[in-house]
């Protein structure tokens, strides 16, 4: 096995036992990014940066002043996520050029952990979308096959682990853009409850929906990583419930006598036959350890994509009012202040946040508020006293990603609507809060990852690691040898 | 800039949805050529028709949810705090002076 193929706690012990330097370890892992800069994973590679970092991370190791399980392993960070003076471009043209004062939380408790970044990866511009292919600069190729979307809005940084370019990254999930991309790519994305991660020094999309979510190789990792970024922050007002946890000592305690509801209108209509199969054969295999498995109904499924849909973009359109070119940014001069205005947002946007801005102007204008944004809240919260009425019953829930694998580059691209539909089976866990994460269950015929989708109650991580870990051992899956 | 607001009467609702897009671009600071207005508008339409599926549920008697998180979220101590320097929040500007972001004028001379 290549150095670059272990997983992140394997790579921790490693360098803690200086059986590899930090410095080493990032030398094999920027190969890597060299070799493999044909998927377009990443917009900025922080190449003198991480050899710093490196060289001061492996001094702390050293010194015995840092021994978190993470320290000196190369990580990567969506470029929606503010890294201090390291382009943070959204993949849009309107940031082509800013680099924050500051980093975000998140990424600020990761590199106290002596994490080492590597780069800041692709993605859908602003976020919106699901296969990165609105990305200014470029699409991002699914590595197992490269004719293929890498799934989006996170689909750089579910490239860059699952080609073995970084051993974790973080991600953002609005409506599934941290467990598609996931589910696309073969590798695990945990998506946690809202407000427990902090936002602050994420670029906000949708500020009801955001959250940063974790993508790694296995649960574990994942676990691993989320311990050091869960938890209040002072700087996020939505970010005060949870409590900092240790995540990783949940992966042994396994599943017995879990009840786990599986939603089965959730495999019928639009999902592909094949992922239905290997999701109901994942579910079965957790039988295995213990784990009950009950067939129920969840309703208000044709009434997700809608809501979800006004909600996001009614946000998108407020939050993404603050582009006009005067405090940051692109800017295209004007004689007059609008004028300004218009040139800078129509030459720094692209179609899909054109797109986007303009429904959720749309549905939040008088004469329209009413019937739509008013009514999609409404929604929402018989959406999400769905999901509470189901967790009385059961501990999780599980069902597919997507409706279907990775789809052929620019399949989708002239026909929005088809795109929003592959996000019919993640916006649920979205708009209710909830934590949620995709774990590998299999490959369809051409060879192509099937992500199988673990949610559970608000605040209730634990139970997706669980799920998580002892699905891995079940399987052989986990990459720890 | 602030959220977007604006009160139409009946006659410009009609207004607004045979020209939709033209009346979102305004309302946006977004500018389409011919070309992308006449597709957006196509693009635009069958999304919010799709929008439109919430009609058939009645929920007039429920309250709004615009959080997930439904408690009421601590407030800080209203104690100023250092915070960033003027020099690095004008760092990412194009055009300053003064320790202050420089603009067209806003206000149109008679």
């Amino acid at each position: 096995m290549k150095i670059t193929e272990k997983s992140a706690l394997s790579l921790g012990k490693m360098l803690q036992s200086r059986e590899i330097s930090v410095i080493e370890l990032l030398t094999e892992y920027l190969k890597e990014t060299e070799a493999k800069k044909d998927l377009n994973a990443f917009i900025t590679i922080c190449r003198d940066e991480s050899v710093k970092r490196a060289n001061l991370i492996q001094k702390n190791i050293d010194d015995k002043v840092l021994s978190s399980p993470l320290a000196g392993v190369p990580m990567a960070v969506k470029d929606n996520i503010c890294t201090k003076n390291i382009l943070t471009s959204c993949a849009s043209k309107m940031l082509s050029d800013f680099k924050p004062p500051y980093s975000a939380t998140a990424v600020e408790r990761l590199e106290k952990a002596g994490a080492v970044l590597i780069g800041k990866t692709n993605m859908d511009e602003f976020a919106m979308g699901g296969s990165t292919e609105s990305s200014y600069y470029g699409s991002v190729k699914n590595p197992t096959d490269t004719k293929k979307v890498s799934g989006g809005s996170s689909g750089g940084t579910a490239a860059a682990v699952a080609s073995n370019q970084c051993a974790y990254g973080l991600g953002s999930d609005t409506g599934g853009s941290v467990r598609q991309p996931a589910s696309f790519c073969g590798i695990t994305g945990l998506m946690p409850t809202y407000g427990s991660v902090s936002r602050y020094g994420l670029i906000a999309y949708a500020s009801s929906l955001d959250r940063i979510g974790v993508m790694g190789k296995n649960m574990s990792d994942c676990a691993a990583v989320l311990s050091e970024i869960y938890g209040s922050d002072k700087k996020d007002m939505t970010c005060s419930v949870a409590k900092k946890t240790d995540f990783t000592s949940f992966c042994d305690l396994g599943i017995r006598g879990m009840k786990i509801g599986i939603p089965r209108n959730f495999f019928s209509g639009q999902t592909d036959a094949f992922v239905g199969k290997s999701v109901l054969q994942g579910a079965r295999e957790l039988e295995k350890s213990g784990a009950e498995l009950y067939e129920f109904e969840l309703p208000l499924t044709d009434y997700y994509l809608p809501t979800y849909y006004i909600t996001a973009c009614a946000e998108a359109s407020s939050n993404l009012s603050r582009y006009d070119g005067i405090k940051y940014g692109f800017c295209q001069s004007g004689d007059e202040l609008e004028q300004m205005y218009v040139k800078t947002r129509t030459e720094g946007f692209g179609l899909e946040v054109k797109r986007r801005i303009m429904l959720g102007t749309y549905v939040l204008s008088s004469g329209y508020y009413e019937d739509y944004y008013k009514k999609a809240l409404k929604v929402r919260r018989l959406i999400k006293d769905s999901f509470d009425d189901a967790f009385k019953k059961y501990d999780l829930l599980l069902a597919p990603t997507a409706p279907t694998t990775a789809y052929n580059i620019g399949e989708n691209r002239n026909d929005p609507l088809k795109m929003y539909q592959g996000d019919i089976y993640t916006v649920a866990a979205s708009l209710s809060g909830i934590p949620a994460a995709s774990i590998p269950c299999g490959k369809n015929q051409e060879g192509m990852p099937i992500g199988m989708q673990l949610m559970a109650p608000q605040l209730r991580e634990d139970v997706i690691v669980r799920v998580g870990c002892a699905y891995e051992k079940i399987t052989g899956g986990s990459v720890d040898e | 800039m602030s959220a977007l607001f604006m009160v139409f009467e009946q006659k410009e609702r009609k207004t607004m949805n045979d020209n939709l897009t033209q009346g979102l671009s305004k309302l946006c600071n977004i500018a389409l050529t011919d070309e992308e207005a006449e597709k957006m508008q196509i693009e635009l339409e069958k999304i919010i028709d799709f929008m439109k599926k919430l009609a058939e549920l009645d929920i007039d008697k429920l309250s709004e949810m615009s959080h997930p998180f439904e408690g009421v979220f601590p407030l800080r101590e209203d104690k100023t705090e250092p915070s960033y320097s003027r020099e690095e929040m004008l760092k990412n500007a194009k055009n300053t002076e003064n320790g202050c972001y420089r603009v067209p004028k806003a206000i149109k001379e008679k």
